[in-house]
């Protein structure tokens, strides 16, 4: 029997699936849509965080282990010598401590008179970083602390040397962190020793960057940015990073701005976010 | 006698632990690559290969359900992957009606071509999409997603052969 026109096919057998492909396609750009606008793969993730977590526990295993023996090796004089270290820097911090504390009271007096609102006041809380820093190709930072801790998207994360990030996304016992140098990531800042204010944004790899900065603004190579508080976000005063090259456009008027950050989370395993922030 | 056809059954849970295996290979910091932004798109790669090799006979359906699973564990949009899935099927379905891949260098071009259609869609669907994209970044990334989708190929044909 000859095929009929309809049913004549070359090398695929099978039913023709453009039916089905049209429906799922105007289904898959629907949800897209409705997810960009409403936010719900962050609430999904969230629900389903715990589907998750067994995973991030075998991811870290073979550090958790090799931190445990390498604890259970580490000798008693390594311990005493550690020991020592710290306590002297205690004693030095205490130190720096008491002169902070004259400085603090002297500067929240000034304030005072000045009627200037203190913006410097955090709570925060401590947590530690965990594997994988990696998601399908995207950079995150993963963190110990979740919603049992009191954490909430949006939150900006700092340590010892600057600013780290934001939290994009919080499971039940831990969360992600939004690096500085996300391409998602954008932040106010303001130069050390001027009033200037920019947006500076991620380049999704190392660096951070200012896309148009007027040339007949001043700045120069090693000027440190940072967090301008204007957002009402960020702590005013969190350093962010130094410009390491200052690039001209094509038309003169503008400059290109490269920042290298002054945290690298693969340098660091503390971090702190900053729960709210206290005014006066 | 009618036999009961067992092959897709046995082929089950092949399927889940290669899934399993990419999800840990997506979500492991391998220093070369991921601290320069070159990360493969390791879902991409495999489901390629699983399309292009008809493993399970994996149909429009169940490839838009894993897509919104992948969504879900590693995606940054619902429907994103689900829609670079039953694309790259659709296209297979068409290059596959017109044309037969027997060789392995026909083999290898057609897992390229579904590849980097998968990754321009990935790009531009993107929410962190960008007008001044990096092009070496990008053509590096095509490469070493090709390189990773053709040893998945390999993979799931031995796999197959021993089912």
């Amino acid at each position: 029997m000859k095929p009929s026109k309809k049913e004549l096919r070359l090398f695929n057998t099978t039913q023709s699936p453009i039916f089905s492909f049209i429906i799922l396609l105007l289904i898959s750009l629907t949800l897209m849509g409705f997810d960009y606008r409403k936010g719900i793969h962050g609430e999904i993730r969230e629900k389903s965080s715990f589907l998750i977590a067994p995973l991030i526990y075998v991811l870290n295993l073979p550090k958790n282990i090799s931190e445990s023996l390498k604890d259970l090796i580490k000798s008693k004089s390594q311990l005493f010598e550690k020991n020592q270290e710290l306590e002297n820097k205690v004693i030095d911090l205490s130190i720096e401590n008491q002169r902070l504390g004259l400085i603090e009271a002297e500067n929240k007096q000034l304030r005072r008179s000045m009627k200037i609102n203190n913006s410097l006041d955090i709570n925060f809380t401590n947590a530690e970083i965990i594997l994988p820093k990696i998601n399908n190709g995207k950079r995150i930072i993963l963190i110990n602390k979740g919603l049992n801790d009191g954490i909430k998207i949006g939150q900006p994360v700092i340590n010892n040397l600057g600013l780290v990030g934001q939290i994009i996304f919080v499971g039940e016992t831990f969360s992600e962190i939004n690096p500085i140098t996300s391409k998602k990531y954008m932040v106010p800042v303001i130069f050390e020793k001027s009033t200037d204010n920019i947006i500076i944004k991620g380049n999704g790899n190392k660096y951070m960057e200012v896309t148009m900065f007027p040339s007949h603004r001043e700045v120069k190579i090693g000027t440190i940015l940072m967090t301008s508080g204007i957002d009402n976000w960020y702590p005013k005063g969190v350093k962010v990073g130094r410009v390491i090259k200052i690039t001209p456009k094509a038309n003169n008027q503008f400059n290109h701005l490269l920042i290298a950050p002054f945290t690298d989370p693969a340098t660091f395993s503390q971090v702190r976010i900053i729960l709210d922030k206290k005014n006066d | 006698m009618i036999k009961k056809n067992t092959r897709k059954r046995r082929e089950l849970p092949t399927l889940l632990i290669i899934i399993l295996i990419t999800l840990l290979f997506s979500r492991i910091n391998i220093p070369v690559i991921n601290s320069s932004g070159l990360m493969p798109d390791y879902f991409l790669a495999l489901f390629v290969s699983l399309i292009a090799s008809r493993f399970m006979n994996l149909n429009l359906y169940i490839l838009f359900f894993l897509g919104l699973l992948v969504d879900l564990v590693a995606g940054e949009l619902m429907g994103q992957y689900a829609l670079i899935l039953i694309i790259i099927y659709f296209i297979n379905f068409l290059l596959s009606k017109y044309f037969i891949f027997k060789t392995p260098i026909m083999l290898a071009s057609q897992h390229l071509i579904l590849a980097t259609i998968g990754l321009n869609i990935l790009l531009i669907s993107s929410i962190s999409y960008d007008l001044s994209i990096d092009t070496n970044m990008f053509i590096m990334k095509w490469i070493i997603t090709c390189l990773v989708c053709l040893l998945y190929s390999k993979l799931i044909q031995s796999l197959k052969n021993k089912i």
